[in-house]
């Protein structure tokens, strides 16, 4: 797997590069904005590493460019900046993940994984939490190597929930991504819904954790699998 | 300090008092010259008609009838000293009120209507020169030529111009005095001002030649009474100042040793590290060393957002804004989300449906609500419940972070109730996870924002921690 690490320290570049290869990865270093941006034009990554307080062009902008020219490439943001707010606001603009310096370098290696796992499958439309996957062209989901059969409105409930593992939806933006699909629906249907698919999922390690106020998160029950 | 786009220096103090006074004085003074020209003028003529009439009663009995007609004999000697007196020309007309008889000048203009033996004072023209006519009618006794009721008119005129030079004197005299007068007021006035304002320059002076860390009081001893509450304000800054200096000291001191100490311990795990043969030692000495970096970058970064909170106690209030609670909680959570379920822990959001957006700086709000979330989290047990509300209280917004962790000590919090502040640990105290500054930070935020942080242990157990967000700051949804 590719790497980009683009990173203006010299040192920490060095270091982690080595670490990073001693985790069976391939990586490549960008010193700054503008020789990532080109490298990124020429060849492939499986991931960009980057960091923010960079030369020439800041790893904000080179986040900004990539993503208005449509590049899909995962992008694990690592920075020293440590104002919470930021991490948020970098997350809404496209960055795929969030590191601040320093950081472990087995979390790193966990993140890229699950980073380039999710972008892979998301290539191939397959999407997954645990033993449940998901496969787009098929629209088709599978328990523990079996299909799971499920009716219309718990499969599109289930598909968003497994589009955004990790990521918590809310009743209402259930019902707002589904609006076009029933026209009918309400805060009560979704209850409804989740009741049914937990019941299906009941004997499986993969939950739907309900956190008031929040949403309904999708989760791979890692304790009992 | 000095800040670009700080309003232009305002008028000078003898600028704004002579606006005040100057037109003033001036307009008075006017208005005393007027005044003292009509006065001036009314004496004058009282003065002058006194001989016209002195003129007229001499001319009067010096009148005959006895030859049939009319018969004047002119007191010559009297005219002359009248003539040499007013510097100018005397003219006079006898004459009957039916115009039968006129001895003298013809040419005077005709009398206004006149009382019989009333002398009447008028001024007139005569030839273009203004003249002042005395006029005095009285019964002819008997009549001429057997008219009846005939009245006798003596009219005396003189020209007026030495009344007039005598009157243009007498008023640039007094106009030149009020001029003096005025100016004199003017000077009195700037010098007063300079004089009033030197105690003010002198204390420019001292402030001006303080050391940059003086930060000592004012002596207000010397200065006018109206500086006083100046000069009191300017002490409370200075106090202020003092004591948000002292506390910046204090902090760096305790930052440096803070960020100092891991370090220590860092470069002698590295030599003895280097002493080392076994690698199964090396391998214990650099576990060691990553935990130890672990606690120094958690603590590093707490300290920076400790001394953020600090610095924006300074400017907090231009940056703050209608904060939509809602979305700020639903980030912090989705922020701590992935620590919490790895423990299993379930975090919850309630939000009072009165509460929509409270004034606040975001990023600080964020940052405290953060710093709760994460003590929470820590001081959860594994599948335990954490709870993020924000309600309002006595008009108050209050945001709320609560666990069912094992609480604070009790004294700990008996003496933040007495209004003690976290401050940086000397000594480590805290679990190993934690730095101890996250309260810190958050009181700190807090006092920035003028609101605060209340801790209570739950009677079920746990703690619950509130924000207070100041009062007139609340965004209540308008019914």
């Amino acid at each position: 797997m590719r790497l980009l690490l683009v990173e203006d320290d010299q040192d920490l570049a060095d270091w982690l590069t080595q670490s990073l290869i001693g985790c069976g990865f391939q990586v490549d270093w960008a010193e700054d904005g503008r020789s990532a941006e080109g490298r990124i034009a020429a060849e492939d990554y499986d991931l960009i590493l980057l960091d923010l307080g960079l030369p020439l062009m800041t790893g904000a902008e080179l986040l900004a460019r990539l993503k208005a020219a449509g590049n899909d490439t995962p992008l694990l943001v690592m920075t020293a900046r440590d104002s919470l707010a930021q991490r948020v606001a970098l997350l809404r603009d496209g960055a795929d993940d969030f590191m601040g310096k320093p950081f472990a370098i087995e979390e790193l290696e966990v993140r890229i994984h699950a980073l380039i796992r999710r972008s892979h499958g998301r290539a191939r439309g397959v999407y997954a939490c645990g033993p449940l996957s998901f496969d787009h062209a098929a629209q088709r989901f599978t328990l523990q190597g079996e299909a799971l059969p499920l009716s219309p409105r718990e499969h599109a409930v289930l598909r968003l929930l497994i589009q955004k593992p990790g990521d918590p939806l809310s009743k209402q933006q259930i019902i707002d991504r589904l609006v076009s699909m029933e026209s009918d629906m309400n805060p009560e249907a979704v209850e409804v819904i989740v009741h049914r698919l937990r019941k299906r999922l009941a004997h499986a390690p993969v939950q739907i954790v309900t956190l008031r106020g929040i949403g309904y998160l999708l989760e791979h029950d890692e304790g009992t699998a | 300090m000095t800040r670009a786009g700080m309003s232009a220096p305002g008028r000078p103090l003898w600028r704004t008092l002579a606006l005040w006074m100057l037109p003033t004085l001036l307009f008075l003074m006017i208005a005393s010259l007027m005044l003292s020209m009509k006065t001036l003028r009314e004496v004058a003529d009282s003065a002058y008609d006194r001989s016209l009439r002195g003129a007229i009663r001499a001319i009067d009995l010096r009148i005959s009838t006895e030859s049939g007609g009319l018969g004047v004999e002119l007191p010559y000697p009297l005219f002359e000293s009248f003539q040499a007196t007013a510097e100018g020309e005397v003219l006079f007309r006898v004459s009957t009120d039916d115009g039968l008889v006129q001895i003298g000048d013809a040419l005077l203009p005709a009398p206004p209507p006149l009382e019989v033996g009333q002398v009447v004072f008028y001024d007139a023209v005569y030839f273009d020169r203004p003249i002042r006519v005395g006029a005095y009618m009285r019964p002819l006794d008997p009549p001429l030529y057997g008219a009846e009721g005939q009245n006798l008119i003596i009219e005396i005129a003189e020209t007026t111009e030495s009344r007039e030079a005598f009157l243009r004197t007498v008023i640039s005299r007094s106009m030149l005095r009020d001029l003096a007068a005025l100016l004199a007021a003017a000077l009195l006035l700037a010098v007063g001002v300079h004089a009033g304002l030197r105690p003010l320059r002198a204390l420019r002076d001292r402030l001006d030649h303080r050391a940059s860390d003086d930060l000592r009081q004012l002596d207000p001893a010397g200065l006018p009474r109206e500086v006083q509450p100046l000069v009191r304000s300017v002490n409370r800054l200075v106090d202020r100042h003092r004591i948000q200096g002292e506390a910046q000291r204090r902090y760096i001191e305790d930052a440096s040793h803070q960020l100092k100490t891991p370090l220590a311990v860092l470069r002698a795990q590295i030599d003895r590290g280097l002493q080392l043969d076994d690698p199964i030692a090396l391998h214990g000495v650099l576990r060691a060393m990553r935990e130890i970096t672990d606690r120094s970058s958690r603590l590093t970064s707490q300290l920076l957002a400790l001394a953020l909170a600090r610095n924006s106690a300074l400017w907090s209030s231009s940056a703050a804004e209608e904060v939509d609670v809602t979305a700020l909680l639903d980030g912090v959570v989705r922020l701590h989300l992935a620590t919490a379920r790895k423990r299993r822990i379930v975090l919850e959001v309630e939000v009072a449906p009165d509460v929509t957006t409270v004034h606040a700086t975001e990023a600080l709000l964020f940052e405290a609500v953060s710093n709760l979330l994460q003590n929470a989290i820590t001081a959860s047990p594994a599948e335990g419940v954490v709870v993020l509300s924000a309600r309002h209280a006595e008009g108050q917004a209050v945001i709320e972070v609560r666990d069912d962790g094992p609480g604070l000590a009790s004294d700990l919090l008996r003496r933040l109730d007495q209004g003690q502040r976290f401050n940086l640990p000397r000594t480590r105290r805290s679990p190993a996870a934690s730095t101890g500054l996250g309260l810190a930070i958050v009181q700190e935020i807090m006092a920035a924002m003028g609101g605060r942080l209340v801790l209570a242990n739950r009677p079920e157990g746990g703690l619950t921690a509130s924000l207070h967000l100041p009062k007139k700051h609340a965004g209540l949804k308008a019914d």
